[in-house]
């Protein structure tokens, strides 16, 4: 009980709370300063959000955006991975393969979002190739990185012993992988929600980016504040409640560097 | 005589380490992805066989048309100045913010989600803002670019900080080292890396940041450019100013950033080597 006091204490303590009402403090003194009708108070957008969220309506634009974001980032993923797994076990692949993903990864998304919308209109694959295109870069360098860092020695004690491909894969390949395929998962899955909005913002007529460009076009800042701070904390929902615990589920195993050095 | 035969003997030598450099880079695998990716992309191109879709040979004519005319360089040297200006507020920020989270426990409490926030908002977003807000002018992307570029910076000079060397600074303290020389011979070597660790990582975001502000509030930049080539529905357009415009940055980054980093970071046993 005391103990719950003390953690309750402490969070309400904490200097975020200081950082977050100074922000807010700042942001209404200058629309109040400027003109509201450009940078719209807070509260205003407080009031947005909830407007958006209490309609329900909501959920249609973010289930469109939802479904692009996992088409194109399942497809990055496997694009990436096989990139990474080639690239990590071959010198000549390395090689071969470098060079492109670099490029890859210096371009901006919006490259890749201006040219899909153009080359597939409005449909699923635009968003396809623009996520592809920009995420499996990410995938690629990591699952490389994992490949490279594989325990040398045990895989060949397991050749050694005769253990089975199956199991060398099952046992030892994989459970090593995990902690670089998620590392990979994360920073693609980031990189995929942005390069999504893009390009829902040059082409498409449902999903988050739209909803943000017709505020941008209706000249509604607060409707744009509203909607990405929607977008935002859904994806932050994704990354600490989804995406964080499965990682510490399957890298549970595993000694944290804290504990080793 | 003898001193002839090592300058002969060191000439020879020299000329085979050219030559082995040389053919390096001649031989070097690269060569076959780039001739597949351009035979590829040519077939593909011929195949689909639209106005759309341009093949290599019709980009590359459009990027010697914006190379010859000077176009590509006033452009460049637009969107460098924006680049240069909002990516300097940037590093100034990020480094003091940095500075005070890896120093202070109060201050690391304060910005940290503000940090995390910053690091997770899409650069749309700071330049749908800022040119609300600024309007077209030189404010909004430079405004938009320090926004974005802060936090990244801020995480790299805060991990420098804590890994600063506790023991040594507690030696200095003991021999009554000056504040001063403290500063110079031992904080700013440690920290030089993790700043060029920063440089290079906030200089790619801002530019990424800069194209954008470009495309929605400026008239001129390279972003500008691209959203041109946008309105024409050239595809072509865009990838000349996409192919260009990320040479010149790789080019930055392979040719000055990451030699700088190698460069300050040298005094530092490498990682692999220690562990």
């Amino acid at each position: 009980m005391a103990q719950l006091g003390r953690s309750l204490v402490q969070f309400a303590w904490h200097p975020r709370w200081l950082a977050f009402g100074l922000l807010l403090g700042a942001w209404h003194a200058l629309a109040v300063y400027r003109d509201t009708r450009v940078i719209p108070l807070p509260s205003r957008v407080g009031v947005e959000i909830w407007s958006i969220v209490s309609s329900l309506d909501f959920l249609d634009d973010l289930g469109a955006s939802m479904v692009r974001i996992l088409a194109g980032f399942s497809v990055a993923f496997a694009v990436g991975a096989i990139t990474g797994i080639l690239m990590g076990s071959r010198r000549s692949w390395n090689d071969y393969l470098h060079d492109i993903v670099v490029f890859c990864l210096a371009l901006p998304g919006l490259v890749y979002a201006l040219i899909a919308v153009m080359l597939f209109g409005r449909n699923l694959g635009a968003p396809i190739l623009a996520i592809a295109l920009t995420a499996f870069p990410f995938v690629a360098v990591n699952i490389r990185e994992g490949v490279v860092s594989l325990d040398k020695t045990l895989l060949e004690m397991a050749r050694v012993y005769g253990a089975k491909r199956r199991d060398v894969v099952a046992k030892i390949v994989v459970p090593s992988l995990l902690p670089f395929i998620f590392s990979g998962i994360r920073l693609g899955f980031s990189m995929s929600w942005k390069v999504n909005t893009l390009v829902e913002v040059f082409g498409s007529t449902n999903g988050v980016g739209w909803q943000i460009r017709a505020s941008f076009d209706a000249y509604s800042v607060h409707g744009m504040l509203a909607w990405t701070l929607i977008f935002g904390g859904a994806m932050l929902a994704i990354e600490y409640w989804i995406l964080s615990p499965l990682e510490r589920h399957f890298g549970r195993w595993r000694p944290t560097v804290e504990h080793v050095l | 005589m003898s001193s002839a035969a090592a300058d002969v003997a060191t000439a020879t030598s020299a000329g085979t380490r050219l030559g082995r450099a040389i053919s390096r880079v001649v031989l070097n695998r690269r060569w076959v992805t780039f001739a597949v990716v351009v035979a590829g992309w040519h077939l593909l191109a011929l195949a689909v066989d639209i106005d759309l879709f341009p093949t290599p040979a019709r980009v590359f004519d459009k990027i010697l048309e914006a190379l010859a005319g000077g176009l590509f360089f006033d452009q460049l040297a637009d969107s460098m100045l924006r680049i240069v200006i909002g990516f300097g507020a940037g590093l100034v920020g990020g480094t003091v913010v940095g500075l005070l989270m890896g120093s202070r426990r109060f201050w690391n409490d304060f910005f940290q989600d503000l940090i995390v926030l910053g690091l997770s908002l899409p650069g749309l977003i700071y330049a749908l803002l800022t040119v609300m807000i600024f309007g077209i002018g030189l404010t909004a992307p430079v405004v938009a670019i320090a926004l974005a570029s802060l936090p990244f910076v801020a995480v790299n000079i805060k991990e420098g900080v804590l890994a600063l060397d506790k023991p040594m600074l507690e030696m200095c303290r003991v021999y009554r080292v000056g504040r001063g020389r403290l500063i110079r011979k031992v904080v700013a070597p440690s920290l030089l890396p993790f700043m060029m660790a920063a440089i290079r990582i906030g200089f790619t975001v801002a530019w990424k940041v800069a194209v954008l502000t470009e495309v929605f509030g400026a008239t001129s930049g390279i972003g500008y450019q691209m959203r041109y080539e946008f309105q024409l529905f050239s595809v072509r357009g865009i990838m000349a100013w996409a192919l260009l415009f990320g040479v010149v940055m790789l080019l930055i980054e392979y040719g000055l950033l990451i030699p700088l980093e190698r460069h300050f970071g040298r005094w530092r046993p490498k990682l692999e080597r220690v562990i």
